[in-house]
């Protein structure tokens, strides 16, 4: 069975770096403890490779590890997470030659919330999802549905155009392709609203964010050893939950990640008021696409955007 | 026209309280000309001299804005004429992003204004400062957040 | 194994005697329930459990339909209690001195409809922690301002262990009435005078038996066959495995060091003061804490809990050694949060049954 396949091959890979002494950690994924979840892996010897599974749900972004595990590591990428990696190569926090890239071909990942939303109920009702073909099968509280795969994934993997990791050492045995035939970006309504109904909307967003800073704790471009917001002498931003400070702890981290964030989607994934960040990070792709035809994530040879300019960047807003 | 003190009142006869970022080498140069030269221009603007329009981090433009304050213009050397060559390229960039942000989050973008005015340009420094204040006294006070440590 | 905190804090209220035992059933219909929570809103704020911006929370009954498919609320409801963020009081200067403006603490009797036994159980659980050193205003009189009407568990929530942790999700001791629902309504057992008194006289609730409400506990949807883990070995057990460094390492590895285990976890109580400045002043605010913050423990030059296992032991050994040599309770009621909603499924029970060794 293909999957069996991929799961064999990578622990041949795994074992053979640990083995070798090539590598002190392999990050990969083991089965969740609750429903429709895999969890980080980091193995630290071939012992803790038993542990690895791969056979759905294998959502985390495994580079976030590549912040505080230093050295020589193998590390698992799906064509998304690879593009991390590309923005870590440019920012200079990782070494190409410490790392040894795994590629994982990805069928896309489910959304639980979409699925949840979709009439499923609670996640204790969810009781199995499978795939068949383009369409995604649920049976949750007894009754079963169908959603298509739109419906029921992640929208970075309804517009996913990186399927195949963009730097690797090895690639597990499987398809390589987009979960669509054509990628589609996330439409965002939000777009098309007046300035006061925007503000409307986020004021409400920013009150209810209680500063867990897991979004920023799971990002991989979120690399400080000492954020922003943990100085107090002086202090930037005020640690206090209040709707001004959480909008100024929300805008500053999109500034500090631009050219880094490559919409991985963890940060909306991971926050548990369901705050949708994605919003912010997918409108600032756009512009630095549109202002500085700039890509995040993608190519070692372009500079971010911030490290550079050019005498024909936009001007107009500038009296 | 000098600045009186106490000339931002409550709503009735409301004056905005603008915050300027102003590099030192043009801008604030810009902005003493202005001055030198008796040309009147609202008094609602503070200015806050910087050595650079690039060392002004996008952070202090947020701050202002949950400080209450009701707008901010950040003001530069001419591209080509930053005294640290770059400077004003790389604030460029920043601010572009910063302001669609901004705007894309709800606030105006009549409420943080960009300019360049440079050392000889006292005139467009009062022109540049009267058409903010008219934009910011037409979107009304700073009320984005309840809590503000201003007013 | 633990006893109950009843017995070493009495509640505030008058529970009711085992000599009442006939008066202490009632059974309610579907339609009078909704009624009677709807017209409590004439003199109570009645919060029930609803759907915020897509997340389960406790708000104010709109009197129009009883909650349908809850299991349990995201942030618990020890945030109506030691609310997230509080203003204590404020400054403002004046001449040559200042000011001072103590916030009064919240007034207004209210009930929360549909807490679970974990989430009541939690609340108890603090009590202590609020009165042993000083008296924290706002916690006590928002625990003497509130009433309790529990509601019984049909489904395990995923990563929940309630009942390792002594917890019966069917009952509650620490409620003022206490529902199971039944298929024509819900059983309702009387546990305190204010909660007999809030019945009220009139018909609405009918008396009932001890027998029917023991038969209307259900066989819980989801529950496991075998405890996950012992927690009788854990208390032994955890103090001599503190000192295994590479344990807590090992454990700890994949943690992000977030705070959302300390926020949804019904036990969890650190906080912090901060100031925020205003004109000519200043309001002193409490917030939420969490000590898996990198700088939760770091002071002037030092920093005793710098790495991540050692914070990570920390919040362990706090929840399950240090907190019951205290209080004689353990700091976690077993409610799941912290399992279902850790970014890197991170799980508490796993690491228990390991300490357990």
């Amino acid at each position: 069975m293909e999957k069996d396949e991929m799961k064999d091959e990578l622990l041949a890979i795994a074992a053979m770096l640990f083995d070798e002494g090539r590598v002190e950690h392999f990050l990969g994924y083991k089965k969740g403890t609750v429903k429709f979840k895999a969890r980080p892996l980091i193995a630290r010897s071939k012992e803790d490779l038993q542990d690895l599974w791969v056979e759905d749900f294998f959502t985390p972004n495994l580079t976030l590890y590549l912040k505080e595990i230093k050295g020589r590591v193998g590390i698992l990428v799906k064509g998304c997470d690879s593009r991390s990696l590309v923005s870590l190569l440019k920012e200079g926090q990782v070494k190409r030659e410490d790392l040894y890239v795994v590629g994982i071909p990805c069928p896309g990942q489910i959304d639980l919330r979409k699925v949840e939303n979709a009439g499923a109920g609670e996640p204790e009702d969810l009781e199995e999802i499978s795939r068949r073909g383009m369409e995604i099968l649920i049976r949750a509280s007894g009754q079963e549905r169908t959603l298509q795969k739109s419906q029921a994934f992640l929208d970075k993997c309804i517009a996913c155009q990186y399927p195949k990791p963009l730097v690797f050492d090895a690639l597990l045995p499987g398809e390589y392709v987009a979960p669509l035939p054509e990628p589609r970006p996330p439409e965002d309504a939000l777009r098309k609203k007046t300035v006061p109904e925007k503000w409307a909307f986020w004021a409400e967003q920013f009150e209810r964010c209680i500063r867990c800073y897991a979004c920023r704790n799971v990002c991989p471009a979120c690399f400080c050893p000492r954020c922003l917001v943990e100085e107090n002498l002086p202090q930037w931003v005020s640690p206090l939950p209040l709707g001004g400070d959480n909008f100024v702890f929300h805008m500053m981290r999109m500034m500090h990640v631009a050219g880094t964030c490559v919409s991985c989607g963890e940060c909306e994934r991971v926050c548990p008021m369901e705050i949708p960040l994605m919003k912010l990070n997918e409108k600032m792709a756009d512009d630095l696409r549109e202002l500085f035809d700039f890509v995040a994530g993608v190519d070692l040879n372009v500079p971010l955007p911030f490290r550079t300019f050019s005498q024909e960047d936009a001007n107009d807003f500038i009296k | 026209m000098e600045a009186k003190p106490g000339m931002e009142k409550n709503e009735k006869g409301w004056e905005p309280k603008i915050l300027a970022f102003l590099c030192r080498w043009c801008s604030y140069a810009g902005a003493d000309l202005t001055g030198s030269s008796r040309i009147s221009y609202p008094a609602n603007v503070r200015i806050l001299r910087v050595p650079c329009s690039g060392r002004v981090n996008p952070l202090f433009i947020l701050k202002t804005l949950r400080s209450g304050i009701d707008g901010v213009l950040v003001s530069g050397c001419h591209p080509g004429d930053c005294h640290y060559t770059a400077g004003n390229y790389n604030a460029r960039r920043k601010f572009a992003l910063l302001g669609r942000l901004l705007e894309y989050v709800g606030i105006d973008p009549r409420r943080v204004q960009f300019s360049w005015v440079s050392a000889s340009e006292g005139d467009k420094f009062a022109r540049v400062v009267s058409e903010v204040v008219a934009d910011v006294k037409a979107l009304g006070p700073n009320r984005l957040f309840p809590t503000t440590t201003h007013r | 194994m633990c006893p109950f905190l009843s017995e070493l804090f009495p509640r505030r209220t008058r529970t009711i005697s085992s000599n009442d035992r006939r008066s202490m059933y009632r059974r309610i219909e579907p339609e009078r329930l909704k009624k009677w929570l709807g017209g409590l809103r004439d003199r109570v704020e009645v919060l029930a459990p609803g759907k915020e911006n897509g997340l389960w929370t406790f708000r104010r009954f709109d009197g129009l339909a009883l909650p349908r498919g809850f299991q349990n609320s995201r942030l618990p409801p020890k945030a109506l209690f030691l609310e997230p963020l509080k203003a204590l009081f404020e400054w403002k200067s004046q001449g040559d001195s200042f000011k001072l403006n103590p916030f009064p603490p919240a007034d207004g009797q209210r009930v929360i409809f549909g807490i679970r036994a974990c989430d009541a159980r939690a609340l108890r659980i603090l009590q202590p922690v609020f009165v042993r050193d000083y008296e924290d205003a706002f916690y006590l009189r928002n625990l003497s301002r509130t009433l309790l009407l529990g509601e019984a568990c049909q489904v395990q929530c995923q990563g929940s262990f309630c009942e390792e942790m002594g917890i019966d999700p069917q009952d509650s001791g620490d409620c003022d009435l206490f529902f199971r629902e039944i298929s024509q309504g819900y059983m309702v057992k009387v546990l305190s005078e204010r909660g007999a008194a809030l019945m009220g006289e009139g018909d609405l609730f009918e008396k009932a038996s001890e027998e029917e409400w023991s038969s209307a506990r259900r066989k819980i949807r989801g529950s496991r066959k075998k405890p996950f883990f012992d927690l009788e070995r854990v208390r032994a057990r955890a103090s001599e495995r503190f000192s295994e460094e590479s344990l807590w390492q090992r454990i700890s590895a994949t943690c992000i060091n977030c705070g959302i285990c300390t926020y949804l976890c019904p036990t969890c109580h650190c906080f912090d003061l901060c100031d925020l400045q205003t004109p000519g002043g200043a309001v002193r605010f409490r917030r939420w804490d969490s000590c898996a913050f990198p700088d939760f423990t770091k002071m002037a030059g030092h920093n005793p809990r710098e790495e991540k296992w050692r914070r990570y032991r920390q919040r362990v050994s706090h929840k399950f050694n240090f907190f019951y040599q205290n209080f004689q309770a353990m700091a976690c009621v077993g409610c799941g949060r912290c399992v279902a909603y850790c970014p890197v499924n991170l799980d508490l029970r796993e690491v228990l049954l390991e300490v357990a060794g």
